[in-house]
């Protein structure tokens, strides 16, 4: 028994935007959204009425120091939390009035997570982690096996994926998680400090990753204290107290990744080989 | 999905091996009682009605009413006139045999310095040994002519001979019952012990030759044994025999029969509620055993649900939907159970082959499946409310759980 795909439940959703939607180059629309925690005199306010939206393609690094919501923002982007207040706009849908079943979908075929602590299934190995989405998307099993084997390859960890998490490295497992993130071929990635437990190799590996998740076309978010990473997006958003100080563009939502170029990258000589050939 | 669930399940189950195997024992235990209690419930009722129904097939006993509470005119007997109507009247065309029963209150027999109680000792003639298909295996039965000629003659079984005569051949000796000297001339086949005590602790001799010696004259017999035709219901020799007595007696009106009737039939359902009472007792031992077990799993799995917050909240991230949460653990925890209910099974079938004296237990396959599906609705009933809390977690709350 499959469940509908996002594709047949909100058929106005469409992969290159041409449909006329006038809200679908929007990937996310925040408008006046505040998280609150506790009452009254505790009250604290980790988002404080932020509007923000985001196109579809593009690459965005939300910065701030700790305390600053970004992890709490993190979370109501991926629809693992509400807002308090205000309105969450994904692919033109108010979030808010979709049901538990449909917030389970979305995450399952239109968000792909990365975590600061990779967050894979312990005793379970690379590839049966990759496949976990693609089991609650109800792909038979053969194929769920292929793409995951595609996707491994993807991330340069083809010969891995019988490993299981604790024989791999840091920058291995994170590896994993961009393999399980891009697998179900999401609209938008959101990474909540990817880079936070790695070397700067492994760092390196990750960020080249997104890049070219980013050259294909899906959306980052990318959540991060470290200016290094901010460097690699189109467009920087920090945060500061739950609300947005600054809000800078540096290259378009249709160009490449400033950093792309593999020219340009300072990081190449940590760049995986195999990476390369593989997407 | 399913398939992928029970192999979470395993993996689960298997990265705790000691925890496992200590649920799994609870539930084990609880279906092993419940699967022998079962089959020594079921034996012990098969026993009984072996025992019912060696106190004579389709055997009515027909004897004197008691004295207490019925007015009557003259002493209740239950007679030799009786007897030979109801052998022969053709009121009676479903009777097939009727033997006699004189009991003696107290016997006591002694060879020499040896001596025993007899459970039963009974003035009959030859028909009784047909009526109860005793056989001899040594010897003879009661004739005819033992009764008519009087004969101090006695049939014993095996208890009394090897009593009284440990190590020898009864047969052809002398016995002495309260006093008088009896001539032994056949060994009953033996018969084991019953409802009604040892079936071989008993001595069998003319009725005549037990007034003449023993009770002195009687007007009544204690009871008559009626063994209807084969094929004829309880209530039919009943019937036939209340129409001859009434004839015989002179009594229309049923209230005032000076006779009352006991067949197997009444025995078969007083013991038939005793054994479902037995049955029930047994299972209520055997389903408070079970209920533990499965209090056992319902705790594994709330402490399982726990540890595993995290990966809860990673399964929701990649969109997990609360029924596929539900069913992981609800399939876990039915493994649980289901393995420990097919363990239960084979050890309690196993040791319901193990036989104490002539009782046995009796394991039969559906004893199998009832236990099985118990252990796995167990597993169900259990596993719910710890795979539902788990299922019912915020994915933002189990990703945070440290």
């Amino acid at each position: 028994m499959r469940p509908p795909t996002p594709r047949e439940q909100f058929p106005q959703w469409s992969d290159d935007g041409t449909d006329g939607n006038e809200n679908v180059n929007n990937v996310i629309e925040i408008i006046n959204v505040s998280k609150i925690y506790g009452e009254d005199d505790s009250e604290v306010r980790a988002l404080d009425d932020i509007s923000l939206t985001i196109a579809e393609g593009d690459f965005v690094t939300i910065m701030g120091s700790s305390g600053s919501g970004k992890s709490t923002l993190m979370n109501i982007l991926g629809c693992l939390d509400v807002p308090t207040k205000g309105t969450y706009r994904l692919d033109g849908i108010d979030v808010a009035t979709l049901r538990e079943n449909d917030l389970a979908d979305l995450r399952n075929t239109r968000i792909g997570f990365i975590f600061q602590s990779f967050n894979l299934l312990r005793r379970t190995s690379a590839v049966r982690n990759v496949e976990v989405p693609l089991a609650y998307a109800g792909v038979p099993r053969r194929e769920r096996r292929t793409l995951a084997i595609k996707a491994l390859t993807a991330v340069g960890l083809g010969q891995r994926a019988d490993h299981q998490p604790s024989q791999l490295s840091g920058g291995q497992m994170q590896r994993v998680a961009v393999a399980r993130a891009l697998v179900t071929n999401p609209a938008m990635v959101l990474a909540d400090e990817p880079t936070g437990n790695l070397d700067s190799a492994s760092t390196a590996d990750v960020i080249r990753l997104l890049e070219e998740l980013n050259a294909e076309g899906r959306t980052i978010v990318w959540i991060t204290h470290e200016d290094e990473v901010a460097k690699h997006s189109k467009r920087r958003i920090v945060l500061v107290d739950g609300k947005i100080k600054s809000d800078d563009r540096v290259v378009g939502v249709r160009d490449l990744p400033p950093m792309y170029s593999p020219n340009q990258s300072p990081d190449q000589s940590h760049s995986p080989q195999s990476a390369h050939q593989a997407v | 999905m399913l398939i992928e669930n029970f192999r979470i399940a395993f993996t689960g189950l298997f990265s705790n091996k000691l925890r496992t195997m200590l649920s799994v024992l609870g539930i084990l235990i609880g279906v092993m009682s419940v699967t022998l209690l079962l089959a020594v419930g079921t034996g012990a009722a098969k026993t009984i009605d072996k025992q019912v129904s060696d106190l004579g097939a389709g055997v009515v006993y027909v004897f004197p009413r008691g004295f207490q509470g019925v007015a009557q005119t003259k002493e209740p007997a239950i007679t030799k006139a009786d007897m030979a109507a109801l052998k022969s009247s053709p009121l009676a065309p479903s009777i097939l045999r009727v033997a006699p029963e004189l009991q003696l209150g107290d016997g006591n027999a002694t060879n020499g310095s040896k001596s025993t109680k007899p459970a039963k000792t009974i003035g009959t003639d030859s028909e009784w040994f047909k009526v109860f298909a005793r056989p001899a295996v040594t010897g003879l039965i009661l004739s005819e002519q033992d009764v008519t000629a009087r004969r101090r003659v006695v049939v014993i079984g095996k208890t009394i001979a090897r009593k009284l005569f440990p190590g020898e051949s009864a047969v052809g000796r002398s016995i002495r019952i309260n006093g008088v000297d009896f001539q032994i001339i056949g060994l009953l086949q033996p018969r084991g012990g019953g409802l009604d005590g040892d079936q071989d602790a008993i001595i069998l001799m003319p009725y005549t030759a037990m007034t003449d010696t023993l009770t002195g004259t009687f007007k009544t017999f204690s009871d008559l044994a009626v063994q209807g035709r084969p094929g004829t219901a309880a209530g039919v020799t009943k019937k036939e025999l209340d129409r001859v007595l009434a004839s015989t007696h002179k009594i229309t009106d049923p209230k005032k029969y000076d006779w009352d009737t006991f067949d197997n039939a009444q025995l078969a359902s007083i013991t038939a509620n005793i054994s479902v009472a037995f049955r029930g007792l047994l299972g209520l031992i055997a389903g408070i055993s079970l209920l533990v077990g499965g209090i056992g799993v319902m705790n594994i799995m709330l402490v399982t649900v726990t540890e595993r917050t995290r990966e809860i909240g990673i399964r929701k991230a990649l969109g997990a939907r609360r029924s596929n949460l539900l069913l992981q653990f609800l399939i876990e925890s039915i493994v649980l159970t289901g393995v420990g209910g097919l363990l239960g099974v084979a050890l309690g079938g196993g040791l319901a082959q193990i036989r104490i004296g002539s009782f046995g237990a009796s394991f039969q396959p559906w004893m199998a499946g009832l236990a099985f599906g118990v252990s796995v609705f167990i597993g169900v009933v259990f596993g719910v409310y710890p795979a539902n809390r788990a299922a019912k977690l915020r994915p933002i709350d189990a990703l945070r759980y440290e």
